[in-house]
């Protein structure tokens, strides 16, 4: 009799076990969703050029689930990038939010456009991690990553002027050529939105660097910047024994634009759709000597 | 003495088969009338062909608004022949800004405005556009389009 009852406690135990195994099991399932820290992507949409859209939407979707949009714009922040995106994050799997791993695309209108051939995946990163990431929101069929209509402007330029020596001798246009001798080559002109026709146009180049009457902690370099781009400065140190490194080593300085002592100091300088005008940027002296250049975001 | 003078030069201008040009503008006469004509430029708000036309400065400033609001309707560029002109506006004003500088000559610049004027004339030409609107911006590379009304007074 007791051996009986043992052997059915025994069985009950065993059918309470799984019962609880079941409902543990059941219990994970269900677990409720908890929204996370967001996952920010942010960065610059620039055309071929490296000229940052002025207007257009960026959107990040799960599938074809819509997580996240933004406008290209101006950000008042102290900052290069044109966009931000706040994609919401979740703990488990549900329609409206990321969870880490997840893959993510990043689609981009401007105008009538949308870009789906620039479309960009991604996966999603741990809860709260920002995610930079600049893209090039064009199309070109050349095969040197200029715009096709800036390649056409350019040929029917030469051919106008009657200039020799840009163009290749089969007509082809030659990134890597520098044609007007200032130092900058084609493409690199190009990416700057300088002239590679006109050699005072030269890239990144200080037109004038020069101590600030009653304040000679303080330079001013002078500079001919292209719209919509984004600048900051550099500066390398020179060595402990005052010597200058063959490979010096740059980082992000931070200037004004206004020569006062207590001026505000920023990190980029964000140019709009503005005519073109030298402008200048303040920069406070550091150590006994340093190199300063100015850095295209 | 101005309205019979506008009325002639109306009637010259469908005279003279203008209104089958790629300009299609309407216009009323003082009488009521819509007549189509091409646009060359207003005097106190009426078409006028050739002849006399007078200079925007000679309006009051509202009138001057709305006449230069309606010079700039017909002469709007195809978009794309629009970026070109941007394009090489942006060279021309980056080789002014520079020469302002002092970090070119101005006869370096002037001569960089010449080559960059002789590009812009001859994308004109290749353009499909009226002779009207060629003709208005043969001399208006460094002109302002974006914002609305040109900068210049006529």
């Amino acid at each position: 009799m007791s051996k009986s009852l043992t052997s059915q406690t025994g069985l009950m135990s065993l059918v309470s076990c799984l019962l609880g195994l079941l409902c543990a099991s059941s219990a994970h399932a269900a677990q409720p969703p908890v929204s996370l820290p967001p996952f920010i992507i942010t960065g610059r949409v620039t055309d071929y050029r490296g000229a940052g859209l002025e207007s257009a939407e960026v959107r990040v979707r799960k599938g074809s689930t819509l997580l996240a949009r933004g406008n290209v714009g101006k950000f008042d922040a102290d900052t290069s990038a044109n966009y931000a995106l706040t994609v919401p994050m979740s703990n488990t799997d549900v329609p409206t939010a990321a969870v880490t791993n997840d893959i993510l695309t990043l689609e981009i209108e401007a105008g009538a456009d949308t870009y789906s051939d620039t479309n960009v995946t991604i996966t999603a990163a741990n809860p709260g991690r920002t995610l930079k990431l600049n893209i090039r929101a064009a199309s070109c069929t050349n095969p040197y990553g200029v715009s096709d209509a800036y390649l056409s402007d350019i040929r029917m330029y030469v051919d106008a002027c009657g200039i020799d020596g840009f163009l290749d001798a089969e007509g082809n246009y030659q990134p890597n050529a520098d044609f007007d001798g200032d130092g900058v080559y084609n493409y690199a002109e190009y990416l700057a939105g300088t002239d590679p026709f006109d050699a005072a146009d030269a890239g990144l180049k200080i037109l004038s660097w020069k101590a600030v009457e009653g304040n000679p902690d303080v330079m001013e370099a002078t500079f001919l910047p292209a719209p919509n781009r984004a600048y900051s400065a550099e500066r390398a140190s020179t060595e402990s024994d005052g010597t200058r490194s063959l490979r010096p080593q740059f980082e992000l300085t931070p200037h004004q634009l206004t020569p006062e002592r207590y001026a505000v100091r920023k990190n980029y300088l964000n140019t709009g759709n503005e005519d073109p005008e030298v402008r200048a940027i303040y920069l406070y002296k550091e150590g006994s000597s340093s190199l300063y250049r100015l850095r295209l975001e | 003495m101005r309205s019979t003078f506008t009325k002639k030069a109306l009637l010259a201008c469908i005279a003279c088969g203008l209104s089958s040009a790629a300009v299609a503008s309407s216009f009323t006469n003082h009488a009521g009338h819509v007549v189509s004509g091409q646009l060359v430029s207003l005097t106190n708000g009426v078409a006028v062909i050739g002849s006399r036309a007078y200079p925007l400065s000679v309006f009051p400033d509202s009138e001057q608004v709305r006449m230069r609001a309606l010079l700039c309707v017909p002469q709007k560029l195809p978009p794309a022949l629009e970026a070109r002109r941007v394009a090489l506006r942006e060279r021309l004003l980056r080789s002014e800004a520079l020469a302002k500088a002092g970090a070119k000559s101005s006869e370096s610049a002037a001569a960089h405005r010449a080559r960059l004027e002789v590009v812009w004339r001859q994308m004109l030409d290749n353009a499909k556009i009226d002779d009207a609107t060629r003709a208005y911006w043969r001399l208006r590379l460094a002109e302002d389009a974006s914002r609305g009304i040109p900068a210049k007074k006529e």
